[in-house]
C-alpha cells in the first residue's frame, strides 16, 4: 500500500523511564486474556458494510505505555475464513507517547480531528492543541486512549486483498469496558468506526485469567527451603553421606550383636561354675548321650 | 592417546629413580639439584606429569629438600650453591601447584606454605622471586588457606609486600587481595589501611604488576559504594583516568581487566561514568576481545553481561553498535571452549530482556538454530545459558503470538531437558518453557503431544521449591486462554487432588502460582467453572482456607481472583462463592471480606468488589445482596465510593448499583 511511513521505530523508548508517577489507571478490563467484541463500520458512499470484529488484548507493559493483541473481522467478503491480525498499540500517557502520532502518515490536524471524535476527549482538546497534551495528567482519567497499529496477519498471506497500512485511533472507556475507536488511513474511506464491548462468554459477570513472562532477575538462583525450620534449628554445616550397607550389614550393629553374643555365652559359663550343672541340665534335656538317635 | 608418551617400560623407572634420588640420603648435593632441575623441567606445563609425580609423593621429598637447604643456609661454606637448591625447589613447588588443585593440595599438606613465606625476607633477591611466585601461583588457586586481613601483624606484611620493589612479590600482594577479600568488612578494612592508593600506583608498573593491581582492585570495590567512592575521590578522580586508559593498553588481558574494574565502578552506584561515550567504548572494547582466541575471549563476554544486565539504556547502545551480529556471527565462527558459548548466551540473554528490537534482530538472524543446538551440548553450563537466553528472547508477546517458538524443533530437547541431573539446567528450561507455551494461538496442543505436560506434573512434586515454583508457573501460562480439550488433558495429568495439595503447599510462592492456575482454569467457557468443585468442593474448600489463613498479600489476591471467575457462572456457583464466604455459623469468618476491602492494596480491593461485582449481577440476586447487606459490606462499599484507586472506585460503583437495583 502507498502509505507514507514517516518512521517505524521499535515502540520501546529508551531515556528516563520512571515507573509510577503518571501512568494510566492500571485496569483489569484492560488486562491480558480481556476479549471484546463488536462491529467496523466500513461503509463509504457505495455500499453500507459492517464486520463484526473480536479483539483481545495479549500483552501490556505500563511502563512502555505498550499494549498488544489480535483482532479478528469476521464476515469479510474478500476471505473465506475469519481474518486475524496482530497490532501493537501505544498508549497515550503522556510520558511515552503523546496525542499527536508524529508517524504514520498522520498530521496533527489529522489527530485532532479524530481524537475530537470522542466526547470523552473533548475536556482535553483545549490543551492538546498546544503541545499534544505533553503535561496533561491521565492518571486518574477514567477513559484511556490509545493507537492500534496493525503489524501483521496471523492467519492468511499478505496477498488477501485486504490492507493493514492505516491504525485505529481508540478510547477505552474504564468504567464499563467499552471501545470506540476510528480507523485511519489517507487511502481508506475516512472515519470507519470501531465499537467494540466486553465479552462474557455466556457468564453473569466478568472471568480473568493471566500469565506471567519470566524475565531474567533470577538468575541467580535464590535458595529456598522446601519446609520452613522450626525457630532455633540450623541446618547442619555439613550434610551426611550415608552409604548403603551390604545385605543390611552395617559395622556398629554387627560389633552389638557379638558382644550381646558373648556376654550370653559367659552368663552360661557362670551359671554352670555357680550350679555346677550345664544350662541343657537344668532345663531338663538328657546330656552325655550325644543326639541319641537309635540306629 | 598416541603421542609423545614414553614407552611405558621405561617411563615409569625413570620417574622413581628420580624421586629415588631426591630422597636418597647419600646422594651429594650436586645430584640432588640436578635431580630437582630435571624434575621441575619434567613437570612444567606437563599435567600428565605432574599428576604422576604427585601420585609417587614427590612434593614431600622437594619440601624436605627445601627445609633442610633453609637450615643450612647461611652456616654452610657453599652459600651459592646451597641458594640454588632453593630456588630449583621453590619453583618446583610452585610449578606443581600451577593450574592443578590437587598440587595445590598436595602442597598445602607440607610445611612449604610457611617455609616460602619465610623466604620473602630472604636476602638474595633471586630466591624472592622465586618464592614469591610459587606463593602468588598457590594463592591463584580456591584452596589456598584464606589470608586474614583482620590481624594487624598480617596486614603489615601485607602492605610490606606492597611496598616491594621486587614485581612478583607486589604481584603476590595482590593476588593474596584477589583471592581473600569477599566481605564488606574485608573490603572496607583493606581501603581504610591504604591498599587501594598503593595498588593505583601500582597500575604504572610492569604488566605483571598492572594486571594482579587490576584485579585485586575488582575484588576491594566489587558492590561496595563506600569503598567506590573512596576509589573514586582523591585528586578529581586521578584513579579513574588510570584505569581508563589501561583500557586502551596493548595487553588484552589488561584491557579486559580495566573494563571489569570500570564495569564494578559503575554498578556500584548510578552516579558514575553515565556519559553515552565511555558506556559505548566499553561496548565496543569488549565485543573487539570477544575475537581474542584465548582465556581473555572466554571471560569478555561475561564482563559484556554483567555490564548490560538489567540496564536498558545500555542494551540499547549495544543493540546500536551492532553486538546482536557481532555475537550471532561469532556463534557461528565456533566450535568453541564451552565457557565462552556459555558467556555468549548469557550476554544475548541479557541483550533480550528488555528490549523488542534486539528480539527480533536475534530471531531475523536465526539464532533459534544455534540455541536449540545448544541446548543438547554436554555442558550443562552452556544447556543452561542457552534456555536463559530462549527464556529471554521469548518474552516478545509478537513472536509468542505468531508461533514462532511453539515448534517441535525448540520444545522436544527443552521438555528432553526437564529430565536433566542438573538443578540449575532444570530451572532454565522450566524458565524458557513458561515463556513458551503463553502462545496465544492454537498450538498450545503441541506441547502437550511432546510429553511436557507429564514432565511438569512430575517435576511439580519436585522437593525443590524452586524446581515446583518454576513448574507450576509454566502450567499456570500453559492454562492461559487454552482450549476445552486441552484443559481435559492438563487435568487429566495434573489430577484435583494434585492441585489442593500444591494451593495448600508450604511456600507461598508456589501457593500463588497454583491459585492462578486454578484462575486460568476457571476462566473461558462457563462449564469450566465445574471444575472447581472437583473432589467434592475439597478444592474450593482448599481455596477458601487458603484464604482465612494465607500471610502473603499476592496469595489472597489470587484467591479472590478464583473467586471472582466462580461467581461469574451461573446461579449454583454464586451461591457457593456465597457459602465459601459466609459460612453460616461463624461469626468471625465474616470478618475476611471485609478486611479484603479495606486492604491498603489497591490489588486486592479491586480483586475483592470484583467478586461483589459478579455476585451481584444477575437477576437472582436479591438474596445475596440481602445477605451482604446483614454482613455490613454494602456499607463498606459505600465507602468504597471514591476510592483513591481509580478501578476500585468504577467497580465499587457499578456493584453498588447492582445491589441498589435489586
Amino acid at each position: 500500500m502507498p502509505v507514507r511511513v514517516v518512521e517505524t521505530s521499535s515502540p520501546s523508548q529508551v531515556s528516563g523511564i520512571t515507573p509510577g508517577s503518571n501512568t494510566p489507571p492500571p485496569c483489569t478490563l484492560l488486562s491480558v486474556g480481556q476479549g471484546f467484541s463488536g462491529t467496523q463500520n466500513v461503509s463509504n458512499s457505495q455500499k453500507d458494510e459492517a464486520w463484526k470484529v473480536n479483539v483481545q488484548i495479549q500483552g501490556i507493559d505500563l511502563d512502555h505505555g505498550y499494549l498488544c493483541g489480535t483482532m479478528e473481522a469476521l464476515n469479510v467478503p474478500m476471505a473465506d475464513t475469519p481474518v486475524v491480525t496482530f497490532w501493537e498499540g501505544e498508549i497515550v500517557d503522556t510520558k511515552n507517547y503523546t496525542f499527536f502520532t508524529g508517524k504514520w502518515g498522520a498530521t496533527t490536524e489529522d489527530d485532532i480531528k479524530h481524537w475530537t471524535q470522542f466526547p470523552s476527549f473533548s475536556p482535553l482538546v483545549g490543551k492538546v492543541e498546544v503541545d499534544g497534551g505533553k503535561f496533561l495528567d491521565l492518571s486518574n482519567y477514567p477513559y484511556i486512549f490509545m493507537r492500534w497499529k496493525e503489524q501483521y496477519f496471523v492467519n492468511v498471506g499478505t496477498d488477501c486483498g485486504l490492507t493493514i497500512a492505516g491504525f485505529y485511533y481508540v478510547c477505552f472507556s474504564c468504567s464499563d469496558g467499552s471501545i470506540n475507536g476510528f480507523y485511519y488511513d489517507p487511502n481508506s474511506s475516512p472515519f470507519q468506526k470501531l465499537e467494540l464491548k466486553s465479552t462474557n462468554d455466556g457468564r453473569s459477570g466478568f472471568s480473568f485469567s493471566s500469565y506471567e513472562l519470566q524475565n531474567s532477575q533470577k538468575r541467580a538462583s535464590f535458595k529456598i527451603q522446601a519446609a520452613k525450620l522450626p525457630a532455633g534449628v540450623e541446618l547442619p554445616k555439613e550434610e551426611p553421606k550415608f552409604n548403603a550397607p551390604f545385605l543390611g550389614f552395617t559395622k556398629t550393629a554387627e560389633i552389638w550383636n557379638s558382644r550381646a553374643c558373648m556376654i550370653g555365652l559367659i552368663g552360661t559359663f557362670i551359671v554352670e561354675l555357680i550350679l555346677n550343672k550345664g544350662i541343657l541340665q537344668i532345663i531338663g534335656v538328657d546330656i552325655g548321650k550325644g543326639l541319641d538317635i537309635p540306629l | 592417546m598416541p603421542t609423545s608418551a614414553p614407552p611405558p617400560s621405561n617411563y615409569p623407572s625413570r620417574s622413581e629413580d628420580l624421586i629415588g634420588r631426591l630422597n636418597s640420603l647419600h646422594a651429594p648435593y650436586e645430584a640432588k639439584l640436578k635431580a630437582l632441575r630435571e624434575l621441575k623441567n619434567q613437570i612444567i606445563g606437563n599435567r600428565t606429569k605432574k599428576l604422576a609425580f604427585l601420585k609417587l609423593g614427590a612434593v614431600p621429598s622437594v619440601v624436605s629438600i627445601l627445609s633442610s637447604a633453609i637450615a643450612e643456609n647461611g652456616g654452610g661454606a657453599n652459600l651459592e650453591f646451597n641458594e640454588s637448591v632453593i630456588i630449583q625447589s621453590a619453583a618446583a613447588i610452585g610449578s606443581f601447584a600451577c593450574g592443578l588443585d590437587a598440587g595445590v593440595k598436595a602442597v598445602l599438606d607440607t610445611r612449604a606454605f610457611p617455609l616460602l613465606f619465610g623466604l620473602i625476607s630472604h636476602p638474595n633477591e633471586k630466591v624472592v622471586d622465586a618464592s614469591a611466585r610459587s606463593l602468588k601461583l598457590i594463592y591463584q588457586s580456591k584452596l589456598a588457606p584464606k589470608y586474614d586481613f583482620f590481624q594487624e601483624k598480617n596486614m603489615d606484611f601485607l602492605l610490606s609486600l606492597l611496598n616491594s620493589k621486587n614485581e612478583n612479590v607486589t604481584g603476590l600482594g595482590a593476588s593474596i587481595i584477589t583471592h581473600s577479600c569477599h566481605t564488606c568488612t574485608e573490603q572496607q578494612t583493606l581501603s581504610e589501611s591504604g591498599v587501594i592508593k598503593k595498588l593505583i600506583s601500582l597500575l604504572g608498573g610492569s604488566l605483571i604488576q598492572r594486571d594482579a593491581s587490576l584485579e585485586s582492585l575488582g575484588a576491594i570495590i566489587k558492590e561496595n559504594p563506600v569503598v567506590v567512592s573512596k576509589f573514586m575521590g582523591p585528586e578529581n578522580g586521578r584513579a579513574l583516568n588510570v584505569v581508563t586508559e589501561l583500557t586502551k593498553d596493548r595487553n588484552p588481558r589488561t584491557r579486559l581487566l580495566a573494563c571489569v574494574c570500570l564495569i564494578l565502578i559503575k554498578n556500584s552506584s548510578t552516579c558514575y561514568l553515565q556519559d553515552a561515550g565511555i558506556k559505548t567504548k566499553l561496548i565496543l572494547i569488549l565485543l573487539e576481545l570477544i575475537d581474542d582466541p584465548g582465556q581473555v575471549g572466554d571471560e569478555a563476554p561475561f564482563a559484556l553481561s554483567s555490564l548490560i544486565a538489567e540496564k536498558e539504556d545500555l542494551q540499547k547502545i549495544a543493540f546500536d553498535s551492532n553486538v546482536v551480529d557481532r555475537l550471532c556471527n561469532h556463534v557461528e565462527k565456533g566450535p568453541f571452549q564451552a565457557k565462552r558459548l556459555q558467556g555468549i548466551f548469557l550476554a544475548l540473554g541479557d541483550l533480550c530482556s528488555k528490549l523488542e528490537c534486539c528480539r527480533d534482530r536475534l530471531l531475523y538472524l536465526k539464532a533459534i538454530n544455534f540455541l536449540t543446538d545448544a541446548l543438547t551440548h554436554d555442558s550443562p553450563e552452556v544447556r543452561a545459558a542457552a534456555c536463559i537466553c530462549l527464556k529471554n528472547v521469548s518474552r516478545s508477546v509478537k513472536n509468542l503470538s505468531a508461533g514462532h517458538f511453539m515448534n517441535e524443533a525448540v520444545i522436544i530437547p527443552l521438555v528432553q531437558l526437564l529430565h536433566d541431573t542438573c538443578t540449575s539446567v532444570q530451572i532454565a528450561a522450566l524458565g524458557a518453557i513458561s515463556n513458551i507455551v503463553v502462545d496465544f494461538t492454537v498450538h498450545k496442543s503441541t506441547f502437550i503431544q511432546c510429553g511436557g505436560v507429564k514432565q511438569l506434573v512430575q517435576l511439580s512434586k519436585s522437593m525443590d521449591s524452586t524446581i515446583r515454583v518454576n513448574a507450576v508457573w509454566a502450567l499456570k501460562n500453559l492454562m492461559f486462554l487454552v482450549n476445552s480439550t486441552c484443559k481435559e488433558e492438563i487435568l487429566s495429568e495434573l489430577s484435583p487432588s494434585m492441585l489442593i495439595s500444591l494451593i495448600c503447599d508450604p511456600e507461598t510462592s508456589v501457593q500463588e502460582q497454583a491459585l492462578a492456575l486454578v484462575c486460568n482454569l476457571v476462566d473461558g467457557p462457563i462449564d469450566s467453572v465445574e471444575y472447581v468443585f472437583a473432589e467434592e468442593g475439597l478444592l474450593l474448600n482448599a481455596i477458601g482456607r487458603q484464604l482465612q489463613s494465607a500471610s502473603k498479600v499476592e496469595v489472597v489476591i489470587q484467591g479472590m481472583y478464583v473467586l471472582s471467575n466462580v461467581a461469574s457462572g451461573n446461579e449454583f456457583h454464586k451461591e457457593a462463592v456465597m457459602n465459601l464466604l459466609f459460612p453460616q455459623a461463624g461469626s468471625d469468618t465474616q470478618t475476611i471480606l471485609i478486611k479484603f476491602l479495606q486492604s491498603t492494596d489497591s490489588r486486592l480491593r479491586t480483586a475483592s468488589v470484583w467478586t461483589l461485582v459478579n455476585l451481584t449481577s444477575s437477576p437472582g440476586a436479591n438474596s445475596r445482596v440481602m445477605k451482604l447487606q446483614t454482613a455490613g459490606i454494602v456499607s463498606q462499599l459505600k465507602n468504597m465510593f471514591n476510592d483513591p484507586c481509580l478501578d476500585v472506585k468504577l467497580r465499587a460503583r457499578t456493584a453498588l448499583g447492582q445491589s441498589m437495583s435489586q
